[in-house]
Order: structure tokens, then C-alpha cells, then sequence
């Protein structure tokens, strides 16, 4: 299936049938994709879901195995996870597993361009392609609510664990994204992850 | 062509079935009506024809154009704009680069928090 207005037509859930609200959310979509820092995250005070997973919430307790040490720890990072997949109110056969992108300081890893030589103007470049959401792999998140600064969620480190396993003491709800925050970021995971023009042609050789 | 089309109860047997409520109503007996094969002969003749209006001139209302637009597909904007801002989105995306991954991935264990 290809991206069209038609196919999106059909996506638009009852929330969005209001022209109040598609208008708020169009405006705050071009807002932060035109670099604004706040409007990704629902304030605390407004957050019904402070204590439900959703997909693109940031979360601590994560519990990730490092494939380097063969230790575990417990990490933040942000819910790939559909949403219904991991509700605990639908009934399922499986054991529901959270898909999660760890997510880190965006100050460590410029510190690492920096370390590693790249010169400051490349630097200063990727960082600020990182923040205007260009980067495909790395999905921005800027300094607001519990994050003290900016952090990255990095796409292409994705780890899967039992729901169980996040019931832990460590666990802890850091943001819920906006309606604006969640489609920015349904837009990158289908962008990085689903990328139909991939420019290969997968005709049987001849 | 618009084609509008009516079909009309004749009044003789609205009055009949009202005439026959009031009384079951009057005495206290329950009423249902009963189709009677002879009265419906009579009432045949009585009856309005269904009839069709075969409109050959368009007619045009900016308030009628305006709804039925809007009608047929309330979202077209807000799809159109959504689809141009992931359009938008998507032609913007760029790869990290391999030097700037690698200084990620080296050490990527250290850059975790809990």
C-alpha cells in the first residue's frame, strides 16, 4: 500500500474529526517540525495516562541485556510498542513483550563526535539535524517535564522484553507524548523502518 | 436527471384506520387492523398514483454546493496537509553518517542511564 491522502483518509481516528482539533494538531506538527522544543510532551497536569504504557512514552526500569557484557540493567527509553499490544486490558494467547529504543543524552554523544575528531562545524551540523529531526535513526527529544535535558532515542538499538519484566521497582513513567509528539514519531518509525523506496529492485533476476 | 419520487398513503384509509383506533379506543377493545380484500379493491380507486418529477433543469445553491462538498469528505484539507507534512518529513530525512554512528556505537553500553 502507498502513502496517499486517500489511505490516510481512512486512518483518522474519532478524536481527529473535529476541525478544531485537526487544525491544532496540524499547527503544533509544522510547529515542533519546524524546530520548536516545547509541545511534544502532555504537561503532568493534563497527562491522563501518567500511568499507562502508550506507545512513545518515555519510561525508566527498562530492562535491557547489553549484548557487549551479557549484563543486565535497567535503562531508560521510549515504547515502540503499539499501544494495544501491550494494554493490559486486551486479552491475548501470548505473553505481551515491550519493544523500547533505549534513550540518551544528546550532551554524551556530541561529547563523543567531538572525542572521536569530527570537527566542530560537522558537529554543530549534526547536531542540529538531529534536532530538527532529520537524522532517520534518532528520534529527538527535547529537555522538558522529568527530562532535565535534551535526550535521543536511537532507532536503530531496539530491544524487546516480556511487560513482566518491566514491573520492577526502577519503573517510573518520564513523559507521554503529545498528539503533535506521537505523530512526529510515527512518522520516523515508518520512515526508518518502513521505507517502501528503497530503491531495490526485488524482480527475480533474469 | 433528478428523479423525485413520491408515494402518498391514500386519505380514505388514513381516516378509516384513525376512525377505527378512536373507536377501539372509546369502547376499551384492543385494535389491530386487519387488511380487508373487499375495502382495498374500493380503495384502489381512490388512491394517489405514485408519481415522478423528472427535473431537466439543474438547479444551483452555493449553500447546497457548499454542504455537499463539505459532505462528501470533511477531512480533504487536514488529509491533504497531513499528507504533505509526512511528504515534507519523509524527502528531509538523512542518514546519521557512518562516522557519527560508529562514535554512538562503539561504546553505547555507557551512554545508558537508568
Amino acid at each position: 500500500m502507498t502513502f496517499s491522502p486517500e489511505n490516510l483518509k481512512d486512518q483518522i481516528p474519532y478524536y481527529l474529526t473535529s476541525a478544531l482539533a485537526q487544525k491544532e494538531l496540524v499547527e503544533n506538527l509544522e510547529a515542533i517540525m519546524g524546530g520548536a522544543r516545547s509541545g511534544y510532551y502532555l504537561s503532568a497536569s493534563q497527562d491522563a495516562y501518567a500511568h499507562e504504557r502508550l506507545q512513545g512514552d518515555g519510561w525508566r526500569g527498562l530492562p535491557l541485556f547489553s549484548f557487549t557484557s551479557g549484563e543486565k540493567q535497567d535503562v531508560r527509553g521510549i515504547l515502540l510498542s503499539n499501544t494495544c499490544d501491550v494494554s493490559p486490558e486486551n486479552d491475548r494467547t501470548l505473553p505481551p513483550q515491550l519493544v523500547f529504543a533505549p534513550i540518551v543524552r544528546l550532551s554524551a554523544i556530541e561529547a563523543r563526535f567531538v572525542a572521536r575528531g569530527i570537527s566542530p562545524a560537522q558537529v554543530d551540523g549534526k547536531v542540529a539535524a538531529i534536532k530538527q529531526q532529520i537524522a532517520t535513526s534518532v528520534f529527538y527529544l527535547p529537555a522538558g517535564g522529568p527530562l532535565e535535558e535534551d535526550y535521543v532515542a536511537l532507532l536503530d538499538d531496539v530491544h524487546s522484553v516480556p511487560v513482566s519484566a518491566h514491573e520492577n521497582d526502577n519503573k517510573e513513567k518520564l513523559f507521554t507524548l503529545s498528539m503533535a509528539g506521537f505523530y512526529l514519531f510515527v512518522f520516523k518509525l515508518s520512515v526508518h523502518f518502513c521505507r517502501l523506496q528503497e530503491n531495490v529492485d526485488r524482480s527475480p533476476a533474469m | 436527471m433528478n428523479a423525485v419520487t413520491h408515494s402518498q398513503t391514500p386519505a380514505s384509509s388514513r381516516g378509516s384506520v384513525a376512525l377505527a383506533l378512536g373507536a377501539a379506543m372509546a369502547t376499551g377493545q384492543p385494535y389491530w387492523p386487519v387488511e380487508d380484500p373487499s375495502s382495498y379493491a374500493n380503495n384502489q380507486a381512490d388512491e394517489t398514483p405514485a408519481y415522478v418529477i423528472n427535473q431537466t433543469v439543474p438547479t444551483y445553491s452555493e449553500v447546497t454546493d457548499k454542504v455537499l462538498a463539505e459532505t462528501k469528505n470533511p477531512h480533504l484539507t487536514f488529509v491533504d496537509q497531513m499528507a504533505s507534512i509526512y511528504a515534507s518529513f519523509s524527502e528531509r530525512q538523512e542518514l546519521l553518517g557512518e562516522e557519527f554512528g560508529a562514535a554512538i556505537f562503539d561504546d553505547l553500553d555507557s551512554l545508558y542511564e537508568s
